[in-house]
């Protein structure tokens, strides 16, 4: 039997798809570029301090778009995933209160299989209700924060071992000495950001089930058809989603080496911000991974630009908002037209 | 409803025994919801001895007032298959407005002042779903943050200087006649009154049913969808604003926290009342059983002061969840069965 015959994109037609893909999160690493080089001439003495401070600040924060990024894919939404954030980073404070290094590690396993159950059955409760994401996640939300309140009243209590926290506040060459003069200007909170993307994101995305989520966010009755089972691809998703959080939580309690447990909001609605900044279509199914992290210490590094700047942090709201209005309300209407 | 065959959304699960008490959910939710808050007040009155009183029926208005004028905008804007994540942040920056002016020149036109400062903001994210085409929930997320700026700016620029709040407010927010109905609940009533005539008896209440019922066939019929949309918005905008000028009343002075506590729990009412998220279908009626079941509730888990500390708070967040997501969950079964 003759094997099916697939038309062949010719060269010019791959290379516009592929520009027509990536054009958005290319544009959006220059944008982090500009930041990058306005902070530096702003600045006076910007050196690897600065860069540190920047990473320590940007990385809970990015940890949660990946999260977001994930339910967003699947054609859902996460309005939980920044209380979610704070109840890992308050129940990892909790555990390592009075952890040593190995143990906090693997407290830290444990918060991560943890985040994933708990993503997971947010996604096997909206399977189960057929409430929407948004309804559903709103709700969990709240109950997040509850319990978050419950087990740490009191922001600011519990701890992480210092060996622990030089994992996301120190350079690589405290954590990896052999990486020498190199690994000494390079933030080890980075290792965070590779774990996710290296550990967890890579290996998925190379699995079957990744396709699945892709199918599942571009049209869910094609995918469904497809013989996609729509129920376990979203457990998964929101399971991914869970698991990113709870990343995010670990990193929090190793740079601030407590627990807040009212942090949880502001990242869920940046993260959200975030997630459409990097090029991630709202309804679902395009995307990747690239853009939302860009996106994400853009507008982290936007806040950093505008205290070198001399302006107010109160400010930051605002820049925000206007940043988050006019890319989604004219950038964002260009590239979708074009599509 | 886009429906999927294998989702659960569209398998139609066998009735459980208490089938007559899903029907009452679908045919009248309220009556469901009324029985509901009946429950909730027996048991709070068995719990608590004297909780029947006047000064605690005088103080849910109170706060469900607000509350209610926050929702009633949330309400019409998620029957068009929208929502507005700024509509707090309007009222504050209304409470803002009213207060400020006011110190300037006189309370009318202060109160002018912040109602066309509603709209206005309100008309932005209209324009920007309407016109525009994007996503409300980032449009309006955006406007929150900019609001949030502004407010948190203009506070430290005005810390010396604060305006309060006029006398007139602070009594419409506070003051209650008859010992029990304080003067803002006659506002929300008007409101409201105004607010279901306007989408149970008006053509422009129908077009938002049909707005968010199917915004193509809509368009196909020659409605002109984004002038309704941005209509919608602005109108949502302006009743906010009427909540900011309460809001900032109860609260005695313009502060940039004073909106937090309605930010979620107003819009998680509209859900508690019926409202569908999709769009297309609920009322305001709903939606003001959902807000005096939160505010009772909100009251009780206050009073009951279950454990130390952060506890009650802890215990009002879960409670909250769970609630909006039980009723969500019985609204879609009972619309299945029907």
């Amino acid at each position: 039997m003759k094997a099916l015959q697939l038309p062949v994109a010719s060269g010019s037609v791959a290379r516009r798809r592929w520009l027509r893909r990536n054009a958005w999160p290319a544009l959006v690493y220059v944008l982090l570029a500009v930041i990058v080089l306005a902070q530096r001439i702003a600045h006076p003495n910007y050196g690897a301090f600065e860069i540190q401070s920047a990473v320590i600040g940007a990385m809970p924060f990015t940890l949660a778009t990946l999260g977001q990024t994930c339910a967003v894919l699947a054609g859902g939404i996460d309005l939980a995933v920044g209380t979610e954030l704070a109840l890992f980073n308050v129940i990892a404070a909790t555990l390592m209160a009075n952890a040593g290094f190995g143990e906090s590690l693997l407290i830290g396993l444990l918060v991560l299989v943890m985040g994933f159950v708990v993503g997971a059955l947010t996604g096997a409760v909206i399977n189960v209700t057929g409430v929407p994401d948004i309804i559903v996640t709103l709700a969990t939300s709240f109950v997040f924060a509850g319990v978050a309140l419950l087990i740490m009243p009191i922001a600011g209590s519990g701890g992480a071992p210092t060996e622990f926290g030089t994992l996301f506040t120190g350079e690589l060459s405290d954590v990896w000495p052999w990486t020498g003069a190199v690994g000494s200007v390079i933030p080890a909170g980075l290792l965070s950001l590779a774990f996710a993307l290296l550990v967890i994101w890579l290996p998925f995305r190379r699995s079957r089930a990744s396709l699945a989520l892709y199918a599942l966010g571009s049209n869910r009755t094609a995918a469904f058809l497809s013989g996609v089972s729509v129920n376990r691809t979203r457990i998964l998703a929101y399971g991914l989603t869970g698991t990113f959080a709870a990343l995010g939580g670990l990193a929090l309690t190793g740079t601030t080496g407590s627990g807040d447990p009212n942090i949880g909001i502001s990242y869920t609605l940046n993260s959200v911000a975030a997630v459409v900044l990097g090029g991630v279509s709202l309804t679902g199914g395009r995307g990747g991974m690239a853009g939302p992290i860009a996106a994400a210490f853009s507008l982290y590094g936007l806040l950093i630009l505008l205290q070198f700047l001399g302006i107010s942090v109160d400010y930051q709201y605002v820049v925000q908002g206007v940043t988050l209005v006019i890319v989604v309300l004219f950038l964002g209407r260009l590239w979708i037209g074009k599509r | 409803m886009k429906t999927v065959p294998g989702d659960r959304r569209s398998v139609a699960v066998a009735p459980p025994s208490p089938r007559r008490v899903q029907r009452l959910l679908a045919e009248r939710p309220a009556i469901a919801l009324a029985v509901f808050l009946l429950l909730l007040v027996v048991i709070a009155s068995i719990l608590i001895p004297g909780y029947l009183s006047l000064a605690q029926v005088a103080n849910i208005l109170r706060l469900g007032s607000v509350m209610g004028l926050l929702a009633a905008g949330q309400t019409v804007l998620i029957i068009t298959g929208g929502i507005d994540l700024s509509l707090v942040w309007i009222a504050v920056a209304a409470g803002y407005a009213v207060s400020y002016v006011s110190a300037d020149s006189s309370v009318p036109v202060g109160i002018i002042a912040a109602l066309a400062l509603g709209a206005a903001i309100g008309a932005v994210n209209g324009i920007g779903v309407g016109v525009f085409g994007a996503s409300p929930l980032i449009v309006t997320l955006g406007m929150a943050g900019i609001l949030q700026g502004a407010v948190v700016v203009f506070d430290k620029a005005h810390l010396a200087n604060a305006a309060s709040v006029p006398g007139s407010i602070l009594q419409l927010a506070n003051d209650s006649i008859v010992g029990f109905v304080p003067y803002s609940a006659f506002v929300w009533v008007a409101v409201a009154a105004l607010a279901i005539l306007m989408l149970q008896r008006t053509g422009f209440g129908r077009l938002i049913y049909a707005v968010g019922d199917n915004r193509a066939a809509c368009r196909l019929a020659g409605i002109p969808v984004a002038a309704t949309l941005v209509a919608v918005y602005a109108l949502a905008g302006l009743i906010s604003a009427i909540g900011g000028i309460v809001l900032v009343g109860l609260s005695r002075y313009a502060n940039a926290d004073m909106g937090t506590p309605f930010l979620l729990p107003s819009i998680a009412a509209v859900v508690v009342g019926g409202t569908s998220i999709a769009g297309g279908s609920g009322g305001y009626g709903g939606t003001m059983l959902g807000v005096l079941l939160l505010t009772v509730l909100d009251g009780l888990l206050t009073l009951l002061n279950i454990g130390q500390g952060q506890a009650p708070q802890a215990a009002r967040f879960i409670l909250y969840g769970l609630i909006v997501l039980a009723l969500a969950w019985a609204y879609l079964r009972a619309a299945q069965q029907a």
